[in-house]
């Protein structure tokens, strides 16, 4: 039995539960025990486009830098260009001391002699992105929602969010996407393929507006091309030409015409978040598991994936842990797990570069 | 702090941003040794959100190795020592799991307060978002940022853009002690009035370091709207630079901002038994210890996962860079973004395609904790760790490695030690693999002995000798290091295949050795570990050994290691040929003579 912190979570049924925060306080719709929908709205607010500081005070020179005697416009008014925020009196005056606001907006603050103005600001609206219950409420924050349904992490994601019908579009967990066969019956749908192998692929996906697209790998050097999609991208494997893990995909296959939410969301540090495929199968809810912090033991008979090397996205069974002291490349701490692959095949692992999966 | 006992054992733990490790020093004979150690994946972040469960996990380890018992029911540490042996006298910890601390420089002239202050983040882990100088417009800290031009709105305009980004501490310095008062003022109210906008804004740490003369005025408008804590000024007087306020500062906030608030680390503090240090500041300890004991000029560069530290001691001054988003695991897609794609495969014996080069980077950020399964892997990641030092070097250079003779202008002077650590170099497979890593990212010069923290352990000896200053001396001494050998750099350029050295060894058995190096090339003489020799060195009149002057030789003793004594050939700075093919064939060559 040995130590081992490395986990990915593929899991056919879960109880989860899921934060949905505004980036600015606002306004939360929803309440505790309200049942909602992926496109419903849970909370709103107003966020800000540019924002300009003006230094009023230097403009009608006065040296303390107190503009309140001279202010006109208090905070939370909406000026237009041209409007007077500021006019002298006194020396100033003599000066001809008016000062007009160089831009259109609301006046967000006004001290130490500058007035900020905030323009464009655009409404927020927040949606559940699950389908679940409230299960808490964060004053003007946000809501925890509880969710019930498969569970698929991926290891790289887009930032974007997006919710659809579960579609595989290859047969084999290694064909890539086939541009040509993403057609009109994809709208709205969440695309499965082994690999996302060009451009096209994505263009035709965004014209076809699909909500998501789930692949094994896909090429580095398409990342800027997938992080402006309007759709969520997430990605199971890792980057080069690696099939989507069998589990992962007899997963997918088999909740296909289901409805799933897929977060691209990653952040690999400080608060780490992975990217992830929820699916609400009919029968996922029944028996679902918890999701509580997983174990991280490895031992004889522990479901692992490979996740560096000629046998990456396998998967398979622990089989010896290897009480030798390490391998050619990789250090000589490190210890080399045997494995017996889902295809019968044997191979040996160095540990780091195992994870437990299930 | 207070012992009513004799301290005798000590587990030392590192917990990086990848991986946490364990050692335990204890007494054997009369003398603190390193007696075994563990490692494991660091478990700061999520799914486990605790660092103490990686360090419990490693003491297990060290519990296995040594069949002492260290842990109460598995979970809390036995101090002190147990008449049985079990337990330890106490623990101490250096950590650098925490995210970087997010600032904004804001000062008056670039290349003055601005650049001093940007020289301050140096010393801890600071990723710089923003800079902003009233002489420019904007432009951000990094190269690897877009240059953002200026809206047409003045700084003003831009300032509120700028403190949007919810930094964690604003850093505000400008003016002379008795200089400019109104556009440090200027500086100041803009920041405030930013500040007083956001609801946030109470929380936003702002250092402020610039003209002592101001300090009411500053407190008068800063002190409401944000946490103002007040230094030094950076830059007392045109051509005098003062950092260490602004550096203590800096680390301070590091402190209690982000390391403090990691997951799990109360209960670590609550196991240690001296105040936590980060692991930059305990390697900067034990190399100014080292350097003042045996009188040396000392380099160390740690290449880590999410971030690679440059700190040395040269002619008495101690300098350090963190490059806190450059490292070789969680950060490597950051040493590609630096230093472009080209910029790592140059060092490769093989072509590799970009493309794949590409997708293997990102694979690797993406799991850090992986290592290399093929030798082509291998190779790619110690070429990321060349570019990362080299990145880090040139910001080291321009702040604190100055060289005094012309010579060496726009190089790393000799030193006498460089030490190499982070898992890149430490568990290279092979030693040559680290010391050519070394030679080619730091482009040392002169003489010098090269060695690694093989055993991973010279920050924690630094925190360690706040409490028990003879275990960490003995231990460094006795475990510290691993000497790769002795690096003969020569500097200048020639005519490749010329004689640039000619070398007579003298081996304490009375053997003696001649050999001639010619340009561009890398000749290993051996010499094992635990041995001497005398060398006498007589460069051609177009290089030099060390004494800044070309063509003048010496006569010195030096140490064998696990490479044995190397001499680099290749000329400062380092060039290597731009045809592909050709550069190839030289980095296979220089692989061929090391052993590789």
């Amino acid at each position: 039995m040995v130590y081992h912190p490395f986990v990915t979570r593929v899991v056919p049924g879960m109880v989860m539960r899921r934060e949905r925060m505004l980036p600015l306080r606002g306004e939360v719709l929803v309440s505790t025990g309200a049942r909602v929908r992926p496109a419903d709205v849970v909370a709103r607010t107003q966020v800000p486009g540019e924002m300009r500081l003006l230094n009023v005070a230097r403009a009608l020179r006065l040296d303390d830098g107190d503009l309140s005697p001279y202010l006109r416009v208090s905070i939370g008014d909406a000026v237009e260009q041209g409007d007077v925020l500021a006019a002298g009196s006194g020396v100033s005056r003599l000066f001809g001391g008016t000062y007009r606001s160089p831009v259109s907006g609301v006046v967000g603050g006004a001290s130490h002699g500058r007035v900020l103005i905030q323009s464009d600001r655009r409404p927020l609206e927040l949606v559940a992105h699950y389908r679940g219950t409230v299960l808490n409420v964060m004053s003007g924050l946000g809501a925890i929602i509880e969710v019930r349904g498969a569970l698929i992490q991926g290891i790289w994601g887009s930032d974007k969010a997006g919710f659809g019908v579960v579609k595989c579009m290859v047969d084999d967990p290694a064909q890539d996407l086939d541009p040509e066969a993403i057609d009109m019956s994809c709208r709205g749908s969440v695309l499965v393929a082994g690999r996302c192998p060009d451009e096209s692929s994505l263009r035709r996906a965004k014209e076809m507006d699909v909500q998501g697209l789930v692949v094994g790998s896909l090429d580095a050097g398409l990342l800027d091309v997938v992080q402006a999609m309007p759709f969520p991208v997430v990605v199971t494997e890792g980057m080069g030409d690696y099939a989507i893990s069998g589990p992962v995909f007899d997963l997918l296959r088999a909740y296909e015409g289901q409805e799933a939410s897929v977060s691209g969301f990653t952040q690999p540090r400080g608060g780490a978040v992975r990217p992830e495929v929820i699916i609400y199968a009919s029968f996922a809810g029944e028996g679902a598991e918890p999701e509580t912090r997983p174990q991280f033991v490895l031992d004889l008979g522990s479901q692992v994936r490979i996740v560096r090397g000629p046998h990456t996205g396998k998967t398979g069974v622990v089989t010896h842990l290897s009480q030798g002291d390490g391998t050619p490349l990789g250090g000589s701490r490190v210890r080399e797990i045997a494995i017996r692959l889902d295809g019968g095949e044997e191979a040996l692992v160095a540990q780091p570069n195992l994870e437990l999966f299930g | 702090m207070e012992q009513e006992y004799r301290l005798e054992s000590f587990l030392v733990a590192d917990c990086g941003s990848t991986t946490t490790r364990v050692a335990l020093i204890d007494l054997v004979g009369d003398e603190f040794r390193l007696v075994a150690q563990g490692q494991t994946a660091t478990t700061v972040e999520a799914p486990w959100s605790r660092i103490s469960t990686g360090v419990r996990e490693a003491i297990r380890q060290v519990e296995r190795s040594t069949g002492r018992l260290l842990l109460f029911d598995q979970e809390q540490l036995i101090v002190p020592e147990r008449e049985n042996g079990s337990g330890v006298d106490g623990l101490v910890a250096t950590v650098n799991a925490a995210t970087p601390l997010r600032a904004d420089v804001v000062g008056l002239i670039r290349d003055l307060s601005v650049e001093s202050m940007l020289t301050a983040t140096d010393c801890s882990y600071v990723d710089v978002q923003t800079v902003v100088a009233r002489d420019e417009r904007m432009a951000s800290a990094g190269p690897s940022t877009v240059l953002r031009a200026g809206n047409g709105g003045g700084i003003q305009a831009l300032m509120g853009e700028t403190l949007q980004n919810r930094a964690d501490v604003i850093l505000l310095s400008g003016g002379t002690d008795g200089g400019a008062i109104a556009p440090v003022l200027e500086s100041a109210r803009d920041v405030a009035a930013v500040l007083s906008t956001f609801e946030e804004g109470g929380r936003v740490h702002v250092v402020y370091a610039g003209n002592r003369g101001m300090r009411p005025e500053i407190v008068a408008v800063l002190a409401d709207c944000s946490s103002l804590h007040v230094v030094d000024n950076v830059r007392p007087t045109l051509d005098k630079e003062d950092l260490a306020g602004a550096e203590e500062e800096i680390s301070r906030l590091y402190h209690e901002v982000k390391m403090g608030r990691v997951p799990g680390f109360g209960e670590l503090k609550s196991w240690v038994a001296a105040p936590m240090l980060t692991t930059a500041e305990g390697l900067g300890l034990v190399l100014r210890y080292l350097a003042r004991l045996h009188k040396l000029d000392v380099l160390a560069v740690d290449v880590g996962s999410s971030a690679t530290h440059l700190a040395g001691v040269i002619g008495g001054r101690y300098g350090s860079t963190v490059s806190a988003r450059l490292g070789v695991g969680y950060s490597i897609g950051r040493v590609l973004d630096e230093a472009g794609l080209e910029g790592l495969l140059q060092w490769l014996p093989f072509q590799m395609d970009p493309g794949e080069a590409h997708n293997r980077i990102v694979n690797k950020g993406l799991r850090p904790m992986t290592i290399p399964d093929t030798e082509e892997d291998l190779l790619l990641e110690q070429a990321a760790a060349r570019a990362a030092i080299a990145l880090t070097l040139e910001r080291a250079r321009s702040r604190w490695i100055g060289a005094q003779a012309p010579l060496y202008a726009g190089l790393v002077p000799p030193v006498d030690l460089v030490i190499g650590r982070g898992a890149v170099l430490t568990e290279a497979p092979k030693a040559g693999q680290a010391a050519l890593i070394l030679l080619d990212g730091l482009q040392p010069t002169g003489v010098c002995t090269l060695a690694l923290d093989q055993a991973s352990l010279l920050p924690q000896l630094g925190a360690l000798a706040s409490v028990h200053p003879v275990a960490a001396a003995q231990a460094l001494a006795r475990d510290g290091l691993f000497r790769l050998g002795t690096a003969i750099a020569l500097t200048g350029t020639g005519k490749e295949g010329s004689v640039a050295l000619k070398l007579k060894v003298e081996y304490d058995d009375g053997r003696t050795l001649r050999v001639e190096v010619p340009y561009g090339s890398l000749e290993v003489i051996p010499l094992v570990t635990g041995k001497r020799a005398v060398v006498e060195m007589r460069p051609s009149s177009r290089f030099d050994v060390g004494l800044g002057s070309r063509g003048r030789g010496a006569t010195t003793e030096v140490d064998g290691g696990a490479v044995g004594i190397i001499v680099d050939a290749r000329g400062r700075p380092l060039a290597l040929p731009r045809e592909g093919e050709k550069r190839r064939a030289k980095i296979q060559e220089w692989m061929v003579e090391l052993g590789l």
